[in-house]
């Protein structure tokens, strides 16, 4: 097993994967929530931003392109 | 024996559960060599049969064997993930499905083979040996929940658990001719399953009929306040009862999820299946599912970086051996591709891509349920290759193209068998909105093998 093959192998796995999903026009990128949000949610507690960090952002079609909607999830 | 039959037996006293349980551990004792499908019995299992017998209480799992894939804890037996890398490590506590599953009178008669760290499609990336397919000998009984899949299709055992973080239930449910259920996110706790890929894991179940997978997915379901993703609601949905009376006629299929089938008999018989649903009076609708092409490409970015993410606790210090230096080449490509797309200079560019086109995929399935009430397709694009065949690594991950969307989307998803191709089964795959596995389980009753001629 030659790990440095395996992992050029998985470089060249994610450029094409990654080239495929660019095809999805996007008019702007989506921003991450802020660490400290994320830090002070606690785990013990069913808190929904942890909820929410798994699923996903809300997003809305606008012409041919689609945009996520800052700060919204589903 | 029909499960529904020993199940009342059970009950009865015809039949105990510490026959059941001496019956099935000597039936692996003589054939799991041959199929490789435990890595490990639970010695203890009669014992526990007999306490079980003992207490009086008849919960609804009273008696059955059930068996778990080695990627879930079950205290005191050895949760290896079917890897070197944890082929010593003994679990020290019970996963909440676990404990549930005790709860309700069932018996744990071992851990099954699966494809290392959950990392496969095939069942040939255990360390430990690939697994049979018991129904199609010599060819993959499809991953990861190999051997899961196997010990019910050769009668091993009663029920079983497995994991899907991308089709790992419903792709061997499929190849071995059973029903195998991949829940709503967030349906099941998975604490104590260890992760593939947290935002997208789900344990679920396999039977030889509906009716078993849905009795075993109501005991294990609930919010757990050790899983902060399982839903807030105490409420139990019940799936076996009125599992019989499907009220809707809106049915859906995709156009565009069945472009992704390459096999032309697989597409046969699912179309036939569809015609007889029509001739029973249900309405198919076509529903647009757009995005769905680009399942794959979107899912492996979020998995190579959970995945390593999860990884880096198996450091050699606390838990078994460092796992870079113990894995198998699956495992290793997905570490080291996820270490590489989550390093700074590519800002999270594949993760949050993939994020978005997650979001897209989910919210086109979320529309197509405001018209149908369930969608249907076929569970895998392609029969099962011989084991030991050499195929490439992205032929192996376009085995899960039809099963993906619903992990990406969240959504619940079941398997159920429609037929043979040259004696090799094949599944068809019954998606439902959301928490909506009972409307999920009654048209897979509808669907299920033999029941198409019901009036």
């Amino acid at each position: 097993m030659d790990p440095k093959k395996i992992e050029e192998q998985a470089k060249a796995i994610m450029d094409n994967f990654f080239a495929a999903i660019s095809e999805v026009k996007l008019k702007r990128e989506v921003k991450a929530e802020p660490r400290e949000a994320v830090r002070e949610a606690k785990a013990s507690a069913p808190d929904p931003l942890f909820r929410k960090i798994f699923f996903t952002i809300a997003v809305k079609k606008d012409g041919d392109f689609f945009v996520a909607e800052k700060g919204k999830w589903t | 024996m029909d499960l529904r039959k020993k199940i009342i037996d059970l009950r009865k006293g015809l039949f105990t559960p510490s026959q059941n349980i001496e019956q099935v551990l000597a039936k692996i004792k003589r054939e799991n060599k041959k199929l490789n499908i435990f890595l490990e019995t639970n010695d203890s299992a009669i014992e526990e049969a007999k306490r079980v017998e003992k207490s009086g209480k008849k919960g609804l799992l009273y008696g059955l064997a059930i068996a778990i894939k080695s990627n879930i804890n079950v205290r005191g037996l050895k949760a290896t993930c079917a890897s070197q890398t944890l082929k010593n490590y003994i679990a020290t506590y019970d996963a909440d499905v676990i404990q549930k599953i005790k709860a309700a009178g069932g018996i744990i008669i071992g851990m099954t083979n699966c494809d290392e760290f959950a990392c496969g499609s095939s069942g040939e990336n255990s360390a430990f040996g690939p697994t049979e397919n018991p129904v199609v000998l010599g060819r993959i009984p499809g991953g990861s929940s190999s051997g899961s899949a196997a010990a019910i299709a050769a009668g091993f055992c009663d029920l079983s658990l497995g994991s899907d973080a991308g089709g790992s239930i419903r792709n061997p449910a499929s190849h071995c001719g059973i029903v195998g259920i991949k829940p709503t996110y967030g349906l099941v706790s998975r604490y104590g399953l260890i992760d593939l890929s947290m935002s997208l894991d789900q344990i679920g179940t396999f039977s030889q009929d509906v009716y078993g997978a849905a009795l075993l997915l109501e005991t294990i379901q609930g919010t757990s306040p050790f899983d902060p993703t399982t839903k807030e609601s105490q409420e139990k949905m019940s799936y076996v009862k009125n599992l019989d009376t499907l009220n809707t006629k809106k049915l859906g299929i995709s156009e565009d999820l069945l472009k992704l089938c390459k096999d032309k008999n697989i597409l046969a018989l699912f179309n036939e299946a569809i015609d007889k649903l029509k001739k029973r009076g249900f309405n198919i609708k076509n529903v647009p599912l757009k995005h769905t092409h680009l399942a794959v490409q979107t899912y492996y970015p979020l998995v190579y970086t959970e995945f390593y993410s999860a990884t880096r606790k198996f450091d050699g210090r606390k838990y078994g051996f460092k796992i870079e230096e113990s894995c198998g080449e699956e495992v290793l490509r997905r570490i080291l591709g996820g270490k590489i797309i989550t390093q700074e200079e590519f800002k999270g560019a594949y993760y949050k891509k993939a994020l978005l086109v997650k979001s897209i995929i989910r919210e086109e399935f979320m529309q197509a349920f405001k018209e149908v009430d369930a969608i249907l397709c076929p569970t895998v694009p392609k029969l099962p290759h011989k084991i030991g065949e050499k195929i490439s690594v992205e032929d192996m991950y376009a085995y899960d193209a039809l099963t993906i969307p619903a992990n990406l989307a969240g959504i619940c998803g079941g398997s159920t068998n429609v037929g043979h191709v040259n004696k090799i089964p094949v599944g068809i795959q019954v998606f439902a909105a959301p928490f909506n596995e009972a409307t999920m389980f009654k048209v897979m009753r509808v669907m299920e093998h033999g029941n198409e001629n019901r009036a």
